[in-house]
């Protein structure tokens, strides 16, 4: 026994030495929610699991509108620490409200704690009631009991588990049970592993009646036309058996369908527009009146279609301001020959216009749909189709052909907010001469049927630009600076300044914008906590304008909103990125650093030349955690926010940028390339990362640091 | 052009005038050209001039005479060459018995011509110098290089005339050419003499070259069809008969080419073959003879009759199958074994249709009960043919079992799909056989899947294979149960598979590709299969574009997906190699045996053991649609499933024709579920539930894991074969379950069925009782009753008696084999 005990001795001093490399002092990383699901029209309670600290949580955010929720005290909860924050707590409670009128879904909600904001987490927002796993339900002895309709909530919690519900409908009929899991986790920055949810429906005896897999993304859908009153099994289980703490689960058992996509896709703000309903259901359902408020921002908004006066589930929809067009019920529709061929482009097509919103579907299998576009030589077009990202079954393929049929362009998946969408997006097309073009959408699986709808969205291919802002949250201590750092997609050539401006900011809290140069694409913006700036966060929203020029010569502003993203915890140590709703500033209690200073606010340097900045740290007293310097955001030598001026650069070899065992003082030294073009101030603070793991780092930085580059 | 063309039969067998009679077929002949020879068979004349499959063949006893050799000769074999142009009759003679075939030859020119793929490549395939084993090997021999079987004319006449400064053939001296030199043996070869110096395709050879060798001209008719007569031989041991063979080519003409053709024996334990194709009966039984020429084969069938009659006096069964069955007993000679008792088919029939033994309890009820249509109803439950979901009760367990034999022969594995892929294509399968999916729709739906490999399971096929040579091998062996791996070199040796067949089959999956996805998550690992609009498939020599072309069909295409169009051929009732191929395996799985073996190589030159009664199953699984379950209930009520599988004396030679149910060792999956449940004690496989089946196993990688399964033969999915999964019995078999671990510690678990027994005080003789029903699905006799009582009263406890019979009881032959 003498070996087995030296060898656990060993794990865990080398675990404590690990730990203590890490800060002591990171943001909670919400996990879980259990039950996972709350109810419109209720106040349900649930149990918040995260990844350190929950402990003093205030406040909670829910993305969209009409869900509220707020923290309730553990009854054991411990004293205040050295910090009068630091006990563990990895779990806490929230009681959370649902509007009679909330939109059903999936919401994103975050946790404010005296470690800042949390990350994201989700929660469902179901129709019917809640139904919590109670206890061992893993056998069909021991199914629970269950009457339906009802949200059943519970999880995968460890390796071979499989829950069983004993299910009793009372009267025959359509039920629809749909699961919500995976899709819960893709926004939980530190789930490396995902669940992969079976649902299946059997009889007492065990014997199955139906089964569903992957529907909904990787989350079943499971619609039984007619089930006879009765008591029946559902069970639950990992798809391959596996099982986690934090796999938590609902199931709406409900004989009301379950919305998935509507036609019309896009509606105009002020409207009240017939949708077509496609469902998870057998009911069939005609068109339902959907109103959309007149101050609806363009966009992608979620709407809850009603039904005998009760909602049918939460769906997306595009709302805009611009010309709508609809396709008509048979033409341009152009089905396939028997041989799989499509019919010539020169079939009768629907003549559409730039710009404007085409909403369309597909109604039959092989089908296509064709519009026709006139063009002047030269004049060029965006096209973007709006169809898997709103619950459509569509895979998208959208090609432009000439008049005789002959492809010209042709647009696939396409990425938005850096993850993959099966959505076509055609940045420009030029149209080679005067003329009439087809615009053609068709599955890229020759599919068609019940829920393939679309919006096409055609304009102006014009010079613009796309923001996205790594990470969604800045944590601030008062005294404190931090950074965001903003990165721009640029369309259409535009190739200009980005100005940067943010709103919104909690009280306390003041910025400098900076400005992402035309020589590059990130910019940064500076944040910093007054030394008495109260506790307490805001959602900012941050903007960028930049001028253009029209086709008269003259300028014309132009202008985006940055969209947020939580970063990844990638399997293997990448840095991933995922949207979400909300960028959260908070400002909290002193962390594990407490104040930076720099030699220098000011880096002029000519092409060739170097220039050194010493910075000091100050750590919290006990904090010996390692420390590390940088002008940038970046990750295994990945830039992921880069506002130094092009061809300037930290020389690594000149810099010490690691402090290590509680060493407090290091340096970098910016080389300005001998190419380096001139440039006036940018603002590029120092940053201070705290490790809190392999990819994650609370960041703080130093006064705004200003570099030029003069002419030589 | 064409110099030399037909021997045509003017019509059938034709009886002459002097008796005892004899037929000449055929008793007219045309020869176009110098080298045309035909082959005259001769029989004794039959009263009405028609030919009977039991009639002796007289051709080696015949004495041949021609009036006219400057016109025509004849060999002592029989063999007919041309001379000079003219008519002359050839005088064939049986002892008394008489006859003449009347002769016309033309086309005979000076010089005489040689083509060089019409003639000339026949020549060096019959005499076997393209064959894989000599110079048609990889690197061919000394430097001498030729494609397989004159595959490729234009290699073979670079090897032969231009490789190597044109050494092999002198033009001045044909004699002195090296390629006869070689195969005359003159000049020393380690193939030994292929080609006499006096014999005819010598001088054909010598000819050729010495006209200067002229290459392929390109205009070579195509040989589109091969027949042999006679096409059928039924005969005793010891017979004999001479083969004729007549090829049609591509513009219409037939051409006796029985002297250029090649022989195989296909059963030599039946039947051998000569050169010459002088076929001698050797033993018992159904045998072929193949025969092949210009890229096609055929066969002649030759039956041995087991003995000169069959017993069928109590084969009364009005079950089609055992109609077509009893047929083939009579023709064969063979007395089937007697009907199965209850118990033997309530374990041979839960063992075939769903993988697993019957519990002790519904081995109990079916033995009780005394209906007359017990046997049905519960072939009908097994199967889930009810309609009454109560008794449907083990449609789960069908679904899992053939689950597994699919996702063996799909090769569902997580190490090549990961463990998303893998299950979701192992959930599409049982929702496909839990379900009873047509299997024209199962087929459909998974060779032209696309889309998410996680939403889609079927898209996994295209990840297991992945590339247009890999999938056309695949489909063709699944669901033709053909190989065409050959023909991706070459020509197909034993099949009229072509090179061009096999890129015009792979065409149709030339444009499957993937993409990925983030919509299970952006470290999800989702990809997309899909079918990109362009896409080719190049003839490997040619380079040519292959038009996606069905096995010997015409072209074929579908604008959206080819696929599409491939599937509709492939499920179309009348597409002969889908259906005979589903419904040869599931012969094969319930009967031991295929009527083609290997079960996966149906091809023209390895016909069915019985061809009426793969054409009546090949009819009834059509006529359900394709409806597997249907299938597998028309063959399991039929008598002959229901046969001893205890041999009579005149029957045990058999092996072929289901005279007595082939008896076959349980598989390794369920062999151990066997275990489990005889035990009571479940294995407990890695990641899954406690109580989860070996057969319902999703992965292979127990097979690679798991040393019992290892042992008895789980196939890790390396292969579409069947043959992965082997069979056969082992020594580490038996010791795996004589001296192994596993039998042992279930055995005598404190919680397995011994144990329970013991603790709620049932008597012995329940006890004894219960053990047999778990094990042999049957109660002891009363001998077995008796001695089971004594060993357990002669054992230290009764529990350790219960132990030791329970293990006896596994171990035995009875247990361990379907029977």
């Amino acid at each position: 026994m003498r070996f087995p005990r030296l060898a656990c001795l060993f794990g865990i001093v080398f675990l404590a030495g690990t730990a203590g490399a890490q800060t002591s002092n990171s943001y909670p990383m919400l996990m879980s929610l259990r039950p996972t699901a709350a109810v419109v029209g209720a106040t349900t309670e649930h149990e918040l699991s995260a990844r350190y600290n929950l402990a003093g949580a205030g406040a909670v955010i829910v993305s969209g509108g009409g869900v509220h929720a707020e923290v309730v005290p553990l009854d054991t909860e411990k004293p205040e620490d050295r910090d009068k924050n630091d006990v563990s707590a990895s779990k806490t409670r929230l009681r959370i409200r649902c509007d009679a009128d909330a939109v059903p879904g999936i919401r994103d909600f975050r946790v404010i704690t005296p470690h800042g904001a949390s990350t994201v987490g989700q929660l469902v927002v179901a129709r019917e009631a809640i139904v919590a796993e109670q206890a061992d339900n893993d056998t069909i002895e021991k199914a629970q009991p269950v009457t339906l309709p009802a949200t059943l909530c519970g999880a995968l919690e460890k390796g071979e588990d499989v829950d069983l519900w004993r299910i009793r409908v009372e009267a025959a009929g359509p039920w629809v049970f749909h699961l919500a899991a995976q899709r819960l986790q893709n926004r939980l920055h530190d789930m490396q592993s995902r669940v992969d949810p079976l649902l299946t429906l059997r009889m007492l005896s065990g014997q199955t009646i139906a089964a569903s897999d992957n529907v909904l993304a990787g989350d079943p859908l499971l619609a039984v036309e007619s089930l006879e009153a009765g008591e029946y099994l559902l069970e639950v289980r990992d798809v391959r058996y596996q099982g986690n703490a934090d796999w938590t689960y609902s199931i709406e058992a409900s004989p009301r369908p379950f919305v998935r996509s509507v036609h019309p896709l896009a509606v105009a703000p002020g409207a009240t527009v017939p949708l077509c309903l496609f469902t998870g259901g057998p009911l069939p359902l005609g068109p339902t009146p959907v109103s959309i408020p007149a101050d609806t921002l363009p966009g992608v908004v979620r709407v809850a279609p009603q039904f005998e006066g009760r909602s049918l589930g939460g769906v997306g929809v595009l709302v805009t301001a611009g010309p709508i067009l609809f396709e008509p019920a048979t033409s341009p529709s152009v089905a396939q020959a028997a041989d799989g061929s499509a019919a010539p482009a020169t079939a009768a097509t629907m003549a559409i216009g730039s710009p404007s919103v085409v909403c369309g579907d597909l109604d039959s299998p092989g089908q296509a749909d064709r519009f026709t576009l006139t063009a002047k030589a030269g004049e060029a077009f965006a096209f973007e189709v709006f169809s898997r990202r709103l619950g459509s079954n569509l895979d998208a393929k959208l090609r432009i052909l000439k008049g005789d049929g002959t492809p010209l362009a042709e647009a696939d998946d396409a990425t938005y907010q850096r993850v993959l969408s099966a959505d076509p997006f055609l940045e420009r097309f030029a149209a080679p001469a005067d003329g009439e073009y087809t615009i053609e959408i068709r599955d890229l699986h020759g599919r068609g049927g019940a829920g393939y709808p679309y919006a096409l969205r055609v304009g102006p291919a014009s010079p613009g630009f796309v923001l996205e802002v790594d990470t969604d949250k800045t944590l601030l201590a008062p005294g404190l600076a931090a950074p965001i750092y903003v990165r721009a997609l640029r369309r259409n050539g535009f190739a200009g300044d980005i100005d940067l401006h943010v709103d919104g900011l909690p009280a306390g809290v003041t910025a400098v914008s900076g400005r992402i140069l035309a020589t590059g694409n990130d910019g940064c913006i500076w944040l910093q906590a007054a030394a008495d700036a109260p506790a307490g966060w805001g959602n900012i929203t941050i903007t960028g304008s930049a001028k253009v020029s029209g086709a008269d010569g003259s300028s014309l502003a132009i202008h985006g909103r940055a969209d947020p993203l939580q970063e990844i915890y990638m399997p293997g140590g990448g840095r991933g990125h995922y949207p979400v709703d909300l960028h959260t500033v908070s400002v909290a209690k002193p962390m594990d650093v407490r104040g930076i200073t720099v030699s220098s606010t000011e880096v002029v340097l000519k092409p060739g030349e170097s220039q050194r900045l010493d910075i000091t740290v100050e750590r919290a007293p006990d904090y010996k955690g390692n420390i590390t310097l940088d002008m940038c955001l970046q990750h295994l030598e990945t830039p992921y926010g880069n506002p130094l001026p092009k061809g300037v650069k930290i020389d690594g070899a000149r810099s010490k940028t690691l402090l290590t065992a509680g060493e407090s003082v290091g340096h970098i030294t910016l080389t300005a390339a001998a190419d380096a073009p001139a440039v006036e101030r940018q603002l590029v603070p120092v940053t201070v990362h705290a490790t809190i793991n392999f990819v994650m780092k609370h960041t703080f930085a130093s006064a705004p640091v200003r570099v030029s580059v003069t002419r030589p | 052009m064409i110099l030399v063309v037909a021997c045509l039969a003017a019509g059938g067998m034709a009886a002459q005038a002097a008796a005892p009679a004899i037929a000449v077929h055929p008793h007219q002949v045309t020869l176009d050209g110098g080298f045309e020879r035909c082959q005259v068979l001769v029989r004794p004349a039959t009263p009405d001039g028609t030919d009977a499959e039991t009639i002796d063949d007289l051709t080696g006893a015949a004495r041949f005479s021609s009036a006219s050799p400057d016109v025509a000769t004849v060999s002592v074999t029989g063999v007919v060459s041309a001379v000079g142009n003219g008519s002359a009759r050839i005088e064939v003679s049986v002892g008394d018995a008489t006859a003449t075939v009347e002769v016309v030859v033309s086309g005979v020119v000076a010089p005489t011509r040689a083509d060089f793929e019409r003639d000339v490549l026949p020549v060096l395939t019959r005499a076997g110098c393209n064959a894989g084993t000599c110079h048609a090997s990889q690197y061919g021999k000394g430097g001498f290089v030729l494609s397989v079987m004159a595959f490729d004319p234009e290699v073979d006449f670079n090897s032969i005339a231009i490789a190597s400064r044109g050494r092999r053939i002198c033009p001045t001296n044909p004699d002195g050419s090296l390629l006869l030199g070689k195969a005359s043996n003159r000049i020393p070869h380690g193939g030994g003499t292929r080609l006499a110096k006096d014999s005819a395709d010598y001088a054909l050879l010598a000819t050729w070259i010495a006209a200067g060798a002229p290459g392929p001209a390109g205009s070579s008719v195509a040989v589109t069809g091969l027949e042999v007569e006679p096409a059928k031989r039924v005969a005793a041991s010891g017979a004999t008969q001479q083969i004729r063979v007549v090829a049609t080519y591509a513009d219409g003409r037939r051409r006796d080419v029985t002297g250029w053709a090649r022989f195989d024996a296909m059963d030599e334990g039946v039947v051998k073959v000569s050169p010459t194709g002088v076929a001698t009966t050797v033993g018992k039984g159904q045998g072929a003879v193949m025969a092949r020429f210009g890229g096609e084969a055929t066969i002649a069938t030759f039956v041995v009759p087991f003995a000169a009659a069959a017993d069928l006096s109590g084969w009364t069964s009005p079950h089609p199958l055992d109609v077509v069955a009893g047929q083939k007993f009579a023709e064969i000679g063979l007395t089937p074994s007697g009907l199965c008792d209850d118990a033997t088919f309530l374990r041979r029939a839960f063992l075939d249709s769903i993988g697993g033994l019957p519990t002790a309890d519904e081995a109990r009820a079916f033995h009780a009960s005394t209906a007359a249509d017990k046997r049905e109803r519960l072939v009908d439950e097994l199967l889930g043919l009810t309609g009454d979901p109560a008794r449907d009760r083990h449609v789960d367990r069908y679904a899992a079992w053939w689950s597994l034999k699919w996702a063996d022969l799909i090769r569902n594995n997580s190490a090549v799909l990961g463990e998303s892929g893998m299950w979701a294509l192992h959930n599409w399968l049982r929702e496909s056989f839990r379900t009873n999916k047509p299997f024209d729709r199962f087929v459909t739906e998974l060779i032209t899947a696309r889309g998410s490999i996680f939403a889609s399971g079927p898209a996994n096929y295209f990840r297991i294979a992945n590339n247009p040579a890999d999938l056309a091998e695949s489909t063709a062996q699944l669901f033709l149960g053909t190989r065409l791996q050959c023909a991706k070199c070459h020509h197909h040796p034993y099949e009229r598979i072509s090179q061009a067949d096999y890129y015009g089959f792979a065409a149709f999956f030339a444009r499957v590709a993937s993409k990925n996805s983030a919509e299970f998550g952006i470290f999800g690992g989702e990809t997309i299969v899909v079918v990109n609009p362009s896409g080719e498939v190049s003839h490997p020599r040619s380079g040519a574009v292959m038009k996606p072309t069905p096995l010997e069909g015409e072209p074929m295409e579908n604008a959206e997906d080819r696929r599409i169009a491939l599937a509709g051929w492939l499920t179309t009732p009348e597409n002969g190699w889908f259906a005979r191929n589903i419904v040869n395996r599931y012969v094969a799985y319930l009967l031991g045996r295929g009527l083609v073996e290997p079960i996966d190589d149906i091809r023209s030159t390895n016909p069915p053991s019985n061809p009426a009664m793969m054409d009546l199953l090949v009819a009834e699984f059509r006529g359900s649609g394709f409806d597997v379950r249907r299938l597998m209930r028309f063959i399991m009520t039929s008598r002959l499933y229901q046969l001893e599988s205890q041999p009579t004396a005149g029957n045990a030679a058999d092996e072929r024709f289901y005279s007595h149910y082939r008896v076959k060792r349980l598989g390794a999956e369920s062999l151990l579920d066997g275990i489990d449940e005889a035990t009571g004690v479940r294995t407990k496989h890695p990641s899954l539930p406690l109580g989860t089946r070996a057969i319902e196993l999703p992965d292979a990688a127990a097979a690679n894991t798991n040393s019992f399964l290892v042992t008895f033969g789980k196939p890790k999915r390396a292969s579409v074969c069947e043959c992965e999964r082997t069979p056969d019995e082992n020594l580490a078999q038996a010791l795996h379950t004589l001296n192994g671990d596993i039998v042992a510690t279930k055995v005598a678990d404190a919680s397995g069925r011994v144990a329970k027994l013991v603790a709620a005080g049932t008597p012995v003789a329940a006890c004894v009782e219960e053990l047999y029903l778990a094990t042999l699905s049957r109660p002891p006799s009363p001998l077995e009753a008796a001695d089971g009582a004594e060993i357990v009263a002669a054992s230290p406890s009764p529990t350790e008696g219960l132990q030791d019979l329970l293990w006896a009881l596994i171990n035995s032959k009875h247990f361990l084999f379907v029977r």
